[in-house]
């Protein structure tokens, strides 16, 4: 399976962005390859509206089945629930720390929006 | 650099000049006029002469009429009534731009290719000097929507403006209590809402707070005219209280705002008096709530 | 006739006036109230109006017929609004961010998106003593204001003198309150702060074309540049509201100055008359 983390930047042994649609980077890690890859979110993060929506149809487009990050509003939840993305919360400041806290089971699984839209 | 974003929801309170008295406590600061419907601070911060910045932002139908076959298909299925004939017989199309919301239905349908959309200009934004620090300022041309935008580009601006070396950054907060306000919370390290002692203000106060505990982020409010209504001030600050904010002060109903813009001043800057003291006293309350190791915990429920 | 009030920004009085000339034209012809502050209304705080009926405002907003949507994404890729997301197994639709506009049912080919309303908001209808009243709603978290504004705007009685509390700005919902208006007073304090907002909506207005005036609220208090630019571009200032500390503490218990303060009654006495005079200038 894929596992997104948003990120502050393009390097994996960045930071986590508490963010999710308007989150720069995306890290990816694949478990099956125990491989990493960094998605830009250049239209979430530029759109003037909705960017959780367009965030999550590019996490869908990358075949990622679970998210990691800070909060998570409501249309974003819908979005990515439709996509079948779970949602995993983390106070994690960094993304390696974050993906291994997910592996673990140690973060909290979301089965509603955590914060108001425009967070 | 911390941020501390000014609030009030209706307009008319006080915040710009609160704004501009702790931006002179704050001095050397950094400083983002986010009210852009009524961006009003650099008028007592004096900015040096800058060079404008366009801003542009959503979508505008723009037609060519000399493509334009008559044929009137975008007229008629604009769901706005932006597209109409104008000139009898020998007349031609014209889009409205104040009706046009540029969905792009238009530019769809015309099989001539007719009608672009286009980014147009909304208005301007700038990076002046002032004598306490940097101003990011802007202003949005009437009738225009995507203040959302504007604010997020002053705000993104001002963050990654180190050249001040600043320790505040202190953000003029948008007005109301829609999707503006709301954005300009985010990443924020306090935010001061300037309340009035009156029921519409309780009211945005309400929902600021409901926003802000939604972001973690700690508040205080300040009472602004609070003698014109002691018993509504007390409201005011039984609600702070309940809801986990830190009451920061009162300021009196004073001449001193309307003497301090007639100077181009901050009233702070304008000399001693009342108010000055009163917001003297909100801005060492901010500092010992930031700085101390126990923020106040929100407990405003969503 | 139909007289707007309006003004750059909050907090001028907008409301102040407009209860005030509610009352005072009330007392010699027909006259209503119209409340277009849509997000936060408060008209009805000094107006204390009995509602005797509500009515939905309803916008459009797409449904996708799971059965005929192939998920191929042309409604999302057509969507500037961002409301519509085609995943990968099924389209899903954002109702707060459509405009309305159309374009998804017309450019998807399997006829998958059909019509469905959805209330943004409310319009609630009444009256105030001798006076009309009508004010909306819009529903907290949605952002679409004018389409409440337009229905507001719809019960104007055209056989009574219209009184129509703008929103606060220069914004599209200040746009859509205004059109239609004989005249509109323009609501500015005598500051440096004041006189840069005016500035600001005398640009919409003039951009608009319609008539306006200017009331000075809160005279006295600060300088007189809003005199020179009335002057300067031949704006005529209809009435001027004195700066008076009694007045601020009664508006914040709730009060209509103009009836509550009679020593104020003769002062929107003549602010109302000019400001009829000038909305009858423009019927010419």
């Amino acid at each position: 399976m894929k596992v997104a983390i948003c990120a502050l930047s393009g390097d994996i042994g960045g930071g986590v962005d508490a963010r999710f649609g308007r989150a720069a980077f995306f890290a990816v890690y694949d478990t099956d390859a125990s491989s990493w890859q960094v998605l830009q979110n250049r239209a979430g993060a530029d759109s003037e509206q909705g960017a959780g929506i367009q965030a999550a149809l590019l996490l869908a487009q990358h075949g990622v089945t679970a998210m990691v990050t800070g909060h998570c509003g409501p249309k974003a939840y819908i979005a990515l629930s439709t996509g079948g993305i779970t949602v995993s919360l983390t106070d994690c400041t960094d993304v390696k720390a974050a993906l291994a806290a997910y592996l673990c089971g140690s973060l909290r699984l979301l089965t509603a929006p955590d914060v108001q839209s425009h967070w | 650099m911390r941020e501390l974003v000014i609030l009030s929801g209706k307009g008319g309170t006080g915040k710009t000049s609160v704004a501009a008295s702790l931006a002179f406590l704050a001095r050397p600061v950094t400083m983002a006029d986010c009210d852009v419907d009524a961006p009003d601070l650099a008028l007592v911060v004096r900015p040096e002469p800058s060079e404008p910045h366009d801003f542009r932002a959503g979508w505008l139908a723009v037609m060519s009429e000399h493509i334009c076959l008559r044929c009137g298909r975008c007229a008629e299925l604009c769901r706005f009534d932006a597209i109409s004939w104008q000139g009898a017989g020998g007349g031609r199309y014209v889009v409205d731009p104040l009706a046009c919301e540029g969905c792009g239905l238009c530019e769809r349908v015309c099989t001539r290719n007719a009608i672009s959309i286009t980014s147009p200009l909304r208005g301007w934004w700038r990076r002046s000097t002032t004598e306490l620090g940097v101003l990011y300022h802007a202003e949005m041309d009437p009738g225009s929507e995507n203040s959302g935008k504007l604010v997020a580009l002053l705000r993104r601006q001002a963050r990654d403006d180190t050249s001040g070396q600043t320790e505040w950054l202190i953000t003029d907060g948008p007005p109301g209590i829609g999707c503006a306000a709301i954005a300009s919370v985010t990443g924020a390290a306090y935010v001061l809402f300037v309340a009035e002692p009156t029921p519409s203000s309780l009211h945005d106060l309400r929902r600021v707070a409901q926003l802000v505990a939604g972001f973690g982020v700690p508040a205080a409010v300040v009472v602004n005219k609070w003698d014109l209504s002691p018993d509504g001030t007390e409201k005011i600050e039984a609600f702070a209280v309940a809801a986990g904010l830190r009451c920061a002060g009162r300021i009196p109903y004073d001449q001193a705002f309307a003497e301090a813009q007639i100077a181009g001043k901050s009233v702070v800057g304008l000399g001693d008096g009342p108010s000055a003291r009163a917001l003297e006293a909100v801005w060492r309350s901010i500092q010992e709530a930031v700085r101390s190791p126990e923020a106040p915990s929100l407990r405003v429920s969503q | 006739m139909r007289i707007g009030v309006a003004s750059g920004k909050g907090g001028t009085g907008k409301t102040l006036v407009s209860v005030s000339l509610t009352r005072i034209i009330g007392r010699s012809r027909p006259v209503q109230y119209l409340d277009c502050d849509v997000e936060e209304p408060n008209g009805h705080l000094f107006l204390r109006p009995r509602i005797k009926r509500s009515t939905p405002v309803m916008l459009a907003t797409p449904a996708i017929d799971a059965d005929q949507c192939d998920h191929c994404g042309e409604c999302a890729t057509f969507c500037r609004f961002g409301a519509l997301a085609a995943m990968p197994a099924r389209t899903i639709v954002f109702p707060e961010l459509c405009h309305a506009c159309g374009g998804c049912a017309l450019v998807c080919s399997r006829g998958a998106i059909t019509w469905r309303h959805r209330q943004i908001g409310r319009v609630e209808i009444g009256d105030a003593g001798d006076a009309g009243f009508v004010h909306g709603l819009l529903n907290v978290g949605e952002p679409m204001g004018p389409p409440v504004v337009e229905a507001v705007l719809k019960h104007a009685d055209p056989s009574r003198t219209v009184i129509i509390d703008a929103p606060p700005g220069a914004a599209c919902q200040v746009v859509a309150t205004l059109r239609g208006c004989d005249v509109v007073a323009l609501v500015a304090e005598p500051t440096p702060f004041g006189l840069h907002d005016l500035g600001i909506a005398v640009r919409m207005v003039r951009m608009l074309g319609i008539r306006a005036v200017v009331i000075i609220n809160r005279d006295g208090i600060g300088d007189a540049s809003i005199d020179r630019l009335c002057d300067s571009v031949g704006l005529p200032v209809v009435g001027r509201i004195p700066h008076d500390r009694r007045i601020a503490e009664a508006y914040a218990r709730g009060a209509v100055i103009a009836e509550d303060m009679p020593e104020y009654a003769e002062c929107f006495g003549q602010l109302a008359d000019g400001l009829l005079a000038e909305g009858s200038c423009a019927n010419w």
